[in-house]
């Protein structure tokens, strides 16, 4: 569903740029453009356009080991452009033979690349392609851009809109295909800069189009945008995902939907584990990578389920394939034999998920059964319901500390603490820094101050730093209804996934969805008097024959089609399991996520600690 | 109206048509005296003096005055004069792109962009010029000369000279005649006549070629390089394959001299002239006779040729078998059929039906062949007559795909109009097919048309804003209206069409001088990331910043920043930076990505000594040094501890230089790895190694938590398996974190009789709690009594159900009792 938005030429553009290359080409990598170029191209593809060899860019390069051409894909960062200078100049000196470049940027900031490189001296050695992947079809119902954390570094630490310029621009592609959104609603400061900067695409696009016979038209299919800032909810990544994929994420970070787990996984009855590498590129063995595919059955059936529950869904499924299996017995004629074999690979590979997945769930139900993962989620599920009082939670964040829980975890929970208690006391943040300095080196002097840029972290009463300033989630906590007690008999409760704590985005998404759909009269009000109690700008803005746009429809609110919503700064996957069972609770219109990446806490924390971690004394 | 076939010549079988394009219009003209060079497809036609020949280089006679170049359009009207400002010019000719070239004796080349005089020059390299040139023949991208000592220079691609040296190794060769045989980026060769023979030259040397022919004065290959024609003074005309190893005809003629001229007519017929006849010669070795009243020049092209005489320009062609067949008296062809019905249409009669039952199931035929002459006809009149029979047989074919009627009536309608003789391109529609429409926009904005340019791409649905740029980028250039006036002239013609970019006309008007103007101009473009290079080459820095900010485009701003840091002194980078909240965003990203320096300044300059201190201390840690590192530290922690604010943050840099100082003397105490572990972990290895005391002393000295110092101990102890310190801990009566933890650790570690000990110590605990504990230790006496001090049956039950003997006979007692 959601990738029929899309127009499907990014894969496209690529092998155009390889097919006008004649000669043959060595491939230079760039790590963090690699989740994109896998999902869009088969390295076979590329081997068809004359590639033979893949490098990462980080890797030494011995230049008799590389074609005549060589080909760079890379993010258009300030890094890689000091890397690609680095590169060029050692193989431009040491090489025999006589060598031409290109160089493919993701973009990234190309003209400041550029820029770089024509300071470094070497632009014209290269010749320079600019290849946009844009959002790309991660499940049926979810795009994405796939951007390293999200670009949660970019948004929520430096403060710079350039994740949201690349949404904007995917966005302007698909209403370039299929016609502008009807209705853009959102909340948060870069959604507000997203809905400006969409209005100056719309009106590009209208400069564009010839003028005599085109008329800007809302689309057939497009009903609703909107758009939810990460930043009115960091509350959420700071939880623990419980639903199956969410906690898969926690316990083993989910890069690019694959996970690295230990070879034994699932292996007890298939053959060999499945190492073989996607894109050319070794990895090291022990290790299996696990591909986890939204589309594929088991998988499907189980990824959105509080994890709880998973052990007794794989059990039926084991029993029901055991079952079909058993069929075969039953089989007497000829018809009936050749119908059970051709179901029998399907039923293998369903096997061997089955298996994959049980074994997967035991160890993650050994991680999960240690005390100090139980002390984590006391903490938190008491700071987001106030079950307990301040004094005790702090013993237990200490207990964290001092049985040196990964730091992650305990920045997760001190974070936590400060968002909701509006900031720590002066006494007890002096004592958790400490501690914090102790158990886990002085280094994070940077992570603490970072955090406290990043406004997760603050003094009670430094209000500048806050995130919610001047709104209490007292308020937020009563308004919203965060908290609910899960109940046993619904299976599509949005409380699940977090085990009775509701994310804020998706009580935003709730309520705006049921003012779009369900009562029509006072809609944006309710909408409206919600977003007050969050920080940023609201939004909700109609198409009208006054912007030069000229209705389709002539009664907004009609359900149409397809509403999409955006995430800037990265969704969960315990989130998105929210989201989709709201999208079931609404069967009026179709449900289409559009993202900057999938994001996790601990993700979130590494951008803080990333200056500690170049600490070179380890 | 006649029928075109009228005008048609027959020559041996096939037709050949002479049509008058135009009657000229210039004065003064004369081809018998003049050079005359024109660009292919009905390009502009250059015309001068008489090029001075080989024979009489030497004497350095005749004109005293400065030659000049005139460019006429095809319909002869003047288009510019251009001055050459030597004596003596070796070679005219145009690129295939109509860029005018001039070749001087010393090999200097000038190439102009329009034919009003903008020029870039070039050379043909120092041998040319050490040399001097005799005379220059032209290709579609390049030129090869003549040198004086009878080798030749090659220039491939004017646009990229690379030149190379052609030569013919010879001892003085007397030259009669030569020619470009081919000529691509891979190979370029010539033939050359001289002293009798045939040479054929490339860049592997010169080949004689075997040829009956004593002597030649003129040869050419024909357009599309399958045939090669040769004359000799005496009128022998001999046709070879381009190989020259088949001879296909040879004719002698009566028109003789020293200075024939041969041409091809496409690669179907050979023109020949001495100045007085004109005689068409097939390859069969059929001729035919032209008149004309003066001289002519040819003007080869690839479907035919084009000849000037004085006062005519004419185009000679060979017909196509569809047009012979459809206007050939008394044809019966289905095209000629579908044609008289359009005479039977206009008559109202019935005949125009029984004309299409007889062309029948060849109606396809028919209409492709009508659409496919009226593109290859000029008159208006047959060309209308011929599209009005198309149609009318078309609409007798089912699901007939109309693309080529529509495209032809398109394309004859333009080319109809450029052929206007105030136009004056006059070309064929296969010229047309292979030029494409975009190249006919250039050809019009060279002679100014910009209304018809315009009118044309619009009609095509082709951009127009190039059109409009070089129109105003003209109008920059000629004006003498003041900034405000040209801008407003130029921007009230062309606000009304969409996405011109301004930024180039603005850049005209920059590098003219005219800053002011083009500072107006950049005002009307719509995007930022063509704006912002010009102004910041106009050094408006604060403008681009602004403009870079506002477009919210991170790598705008980034771009701008990256070359502003270079240009300005820090003083007056920040100034221009502070103010903008994002570019100082984005001036930090660049500081902590790479410049770390660059974020002192800029924490500095902003008097935000947390941020700089900070800085310096995330330096520190990337030293790979210790004592730099324990500066950089110190330093940081001192200017922290200026700020009211940040005492913590300076006490706690503070305590890790402490904490490295200390590291540094316990590793060479107890030579064990401690530098760069946390004070926990320098702890735990201290209590490893079995120095608990030196660690307590330590956790003394760093005040460390006593929590935090039970847990480590608890931790270490454990996992170096130091049981006895642990049993000394059991002793204790009191400890900081309970005694709970130290139970589990020990149960977790396997030492039962260890946990024991602690058990009865955790006294925060419920009964049941230690009675669980008691269980888990499997110490179930001690487990039973907990539960019956609790006077929990269920429990005490259950512990019962564990034991055995006495202990079980013991408990069921105490079970009995409650």
């Amino acid at each position: 569903m959601a990738d029929n938005l899309l127009d499907s030429t990014a894969a496209a553009s690529l092998l155009d740029i390889f097919a006008s290359i004649a000669a043959q080409k060595t491939v230079v990598l760039d790590k963090s453009i690699s989740p994109r170029l896998d999902r869009l191209v088969k390295f076979s593809q590329l081997q068809d356009n004359g590639v033979d060899r893949m490098f990462w860019l980080e890797s030494l390069l011995d230049p008799s080991t590389l074609q005549n051409h060589v080909v760079y894909i890379l993010d258009a960062s300030i890094v890689n452009a000091r890397t690609l200078a680095g590169q060029l100049r050692m193989l431009l000196a040491s090489s025999t033979h006589t060598l031409e470049f290109t160089c493919i940027m993701v973009p990234g900031f190309p003209n400041a690349f550029q820029q770089i490189l024509a300071d470094e001296g070497i632009i014209g050695d290269l010749v320079f392609h600019t290849w946009s992947p844009g959002l790309i079809c991660v499940a049926p119902d979810l795009l994405s851009l796939e951007l390293p954390a999200a670009g949660a570094a970019d948004l929520l630490y430096y403060h710079l809109p350039a994740p949201v310029s690349l949404m904007v621009d995917a966005i302007d592609k698909i209403e370039s295909i299929h016609g502008a959104f009807t209705r853009v609603l959102g909340k948060g400061a870069h959604a507000k800069a997203l809905y400006d900067a969409l209005l100056l695409k719309r009106r590009e696009r209208d400069l564009r189009e010839d003028k005599q016979n085109y008329i800007q038209t809302t689309s057939a299919l497009l009903d609703n945008l909107v758009v939810i800032d990460r930043s009115i909810d960091c509350i959420t990544p700071l939880m623990t995902q419980l639903t199956y994929t969410g906690l898969i994420d926690e316990f083993y970070g989910i890069q690019n939907s694959q996970i690295r787990v230990r070879a034994s996984l699932g292996s007890s009855k298939s053959t060999s584990p499945d190492t073989a590498p996607s894109n050319g590129l070794s990895t090291n063995s022990g290790y299996q990578t696990v591909t986890l595919d939204p589309s594929e059955v088991i998988y499907s059936e189980i990824k959105d389920r509080p994890f709880g529950d998973v052990g007794k869904h794989l059990n039926r499924m084991a029993h029901s394939l055991n079952d079909q299996y058993e069929s075969r017995y039953q089989a007497k004629t000829v018809s009936q034999i050749k119908n059970f074999v051709g179901k029998l690979s399907g039923l293998q590979s369903e096997h061997k998920s089955v298996a994959l997945h049980t074994d997967l769930a035991e160890d993650m139900m050994i991680k999960s059964n240690t005390s100090l993962f139980n002390l984590t989620l006391e903490v938190q599920q008491n700071l987001v319901s106030a079950g307990l009082d301040i004094d005790t939670l702090h013993d237990k964040i200490d207990d964290m500390i001092f049985q040196q829980a990964p730091v992650e975890l305990v920045l997760r929970a001190v974070c936590l603490e400060s968002l909701i208690d509006n900031g720590i006391k002066p006494n007890r943040f002096s004592a958790l820094v400490t501690s914090i300095l102790h158990t886990y080196g002085h280094k994070h002097v940077l992570t603490i101050y970072n955090l406290e840029r990043m406004g997760l972290l603050s003094l009670r009463n430094n209000s500048s730093s806050l995130l919610y300033d001047k709104i209490s989630f007292l308020s937020l906590r009563k308004g919203l209804q965060i908290n609910v007690p899960p109940s046993d008999n619904t299976t599509a409760d949005i409380s699940l996934p977090y085990a009775g704590y509701v994310p804020i985005t998706t009580r935003l998404l709730e309520t705006t969805l049921n003012a779009l759909f369900l009562n029509h009269g006072a809609t944006s009000r309710s909408i409206a008097d919600l977003c007050k109690l969050l920080p940023g700008p609201f939004f909700d803005k109609k198409m009208s024959s006054s912007d030069g746009m000229v209705n389709a429809k002539e009664t907004l609110g009609t359900p149409k089609g397809i509403t999409m919503i955006v995430v800037l700064g990265g969704i969960t996957y315990a989130e998105l399991s929210t989201f989709r069972i709201l999208a079931k609770s609404n069967p009026q219109t179709k449900l289409v996520f559009a993202c900057t990446g999938t994001i996790s806490g601990n993700e979130l924390m590494h951008i803080a600690t990333s200056k500690a971690d170049h600490d070179k004394l380890k | 109206m006649k029928s075109p076939a009228k005008n048609w010549t027959k020559i041996g079988k096939e037709y050949y048509s002479r049509h008058q394009a135009y009657s000229l219009e210039w004065t003064n003209v004369e081809i018998a005296h003049s050079h005359v060079a024109a660009a292919p497809n009905g390009g502009f036609i250059a015309v001068c003096r008489k090029l001075i020949g080989t024979h009489s280089y030497t004497t350095q006679q005749a004109y005293q005055t400065a030659i000049s170049v005139r460019v006429f359009s095809n319909s002869g009207s003047l288009i510019s004069t251009i001055t050459w400002p030597h004596t003596i010019l070796r070679g005219v000719g145009w690129t295939d792109d109509e860029f005018l070239t001039l070749v001087s004796a010393t090999g200097d080349i000038r190439i102009y962009r329009d034919v009003f005089g903008n020029f870039f020059e070039s050379s043909l390299g120092p041998e040319a010029s050490a040399i001097g040139v005799i005379d220059v023949q032209f290709t579609s991208k390049g030129l090869i000369a003549r040198l004086i000592d009878n080798s030749f220079v090659s220039v491939p691609k004017l646009s990229d000279p690379v030149p190379s040296i052609l030569s013919l190794n010879i001892q003085n060769p007397e030259i009669s005649s030569w020619c470009i045989r081919r000529s691509s980026s891979r190979s370029t060769d010539i033939a050359v006549f001289a002293s009798g023979s045939l040479y054929i030259i490339d860049s592997s040397g010169a080949k004689k070629q075997p040829l009956q022919q004593s002597a030649i004065c003129s040869m050419q290959p024909s357009p599309s390089a399958k045939y090669f024609a040769a004359a000799s003074p005496s009128g022998l005309v001999s046709i070879h394959s381009l190989q020259i190893d088949r001879t296909i005809c040879e004719v002698t003629t009566d028109i003789e001299g020293e200075n024939l001229l041969i041409s091809w007519i496409g690669d179907d017929a050979v023109l020949l002239s001495n100045q007085e006849d004109v005689r068409i010669i097939d390859l069969q070795g059929s001729s035919a006779t032209l008149y004309y009243d003066s001289a002519v020049a040819f003007l080869p092209e690839q479907d035919g040729c084009r000849v000037l005489s004085d006062t005519t320009n004419d185009f000679i062609y060979k017909l196509d078998n569809p047009t012979v067949s459809t206007f050939r008296i008394g044809s019966t062809e289905p095209s000629a059929i579908l044609l008289d019905c359009v005479d039977q249409l206009e008559k109202k009669s019935l005949k125009a039906d029984e004309n299409i039952r007889i062309i029948g199931d060849k109606i396809n035929d028919a209409v492709d062949d009508t659409l496919h002459v009226s593109q290859c006809i000029f008159d208006r009149y047959w060309q209308k007559r011929l599209l009005k029979a198309a149609s009318f047989g078309k609409s007798v074919i089912p699901l007939y795909n109309s693309d080529d009627f529509f495209d032809t009536c398109c394309a004859i309608r333009v080319l109809n109009s450029v052929r206007d003789p105030s136009v004056g391109i006059w070309l064929t529609y296969n010229q047309y097919t292979t030029i494409g429409p975009d190249s006919i926009i250039d050809r019009l904005m060279n002679r100014r048309q910009y209304g018809l340019a315009l009118k044309i791409s619009e009609y095509l649905s082709l951009p127009v804003d190039r059109i409009c740029v070089r129109w105003a980028c003209e109008v920059v250039k000629s004006t003498t209206l003041s900034d405000q006036e040209a801008c407003d002239y130029i921007f009230d013609r062309i606000k009304d069409f969409r996405g011109i970019p301004y930024s180039d006309i603005a850049e005209t008007a920059f590098d003219e001088g005219r800053i002011k103007l083009s500072t107006m101009l950049l005002k009307h473009e719509a995007r930022d990331e063509m704006q912002i290079p010009l102004l910041l080459r106009m050094e408006e820095d604060d403008v681009a910043l602004q403009r870079a900010e506002e477009s919210k485009n991170t790598d705008l701003i980034l771009y701008t920043i990256l070359i502003l840091w270079k240009k300005l002194s820090l003083a007056e980078f920040f100034r221009l930076i502070n103010s903008r909240p994002l570019a100082s965003n984005v001036v930090r990203m660049l500081g902590e990505i790479e410049e770390s320096s660059l974020l002192k300044d800029y924490y500095y300059q902003g008097d935000n000594l947390i941020g700089g201190a900070l800085t310096l201390f995330a330096d520190a840690l990337e030293q790979d040094s210790l004592d730099s590192r324990l500066e950089k530290a110190m330093v940081a922690s001192k200017v922290l501890a200026d700020v009211k604010t940040s005492s913590l943050n300076s006490k706690n840099i503070s305590e890790y230089c402490s904490l490295l100082n200390t590291q540094q003397k316990l590793e060479s105490e107890y030579d064990h790895k401690f530098l760069g572990l946390s004070l926990y972990d320098t702890l735990s290895e201290l209590i490893s190694i079995g120095r608990v005391s030196r660690a307590n002393s330590l956790s003394h000295e760093f005040k460390t938590s006593a929590k935090m110092y039970a847990w480590i101990k608890l931790r270490s102890l454990i996992s170096a398996r130091n049981w006895q310190e642990l049993e000394k801990i059991s002793r204790d009566k009191k400890s900081p974190i309970g005694f709970e933890p130290y139970v589990n650790a020990c149960l977790d570690a396997g030492r039962k009789d260890l946990a024991a000990l602690f058990i009865p110590k955790c006294v925060r605990l419920s009964r049941e709690e230690r009675a669980e504990l008691w269980i888990k230790a499997e110490r179930f006496q001690e487990a039973g009594e907990e539960a019956y001090k609790n006077k929990n049956k269920d429990l005490l039950s259950r512990i019962v159900s564990m034991t055995r003997g006495v202990t079980n006979s013991e408990l069921s007692g105490m079970l009995r009792e409650l």
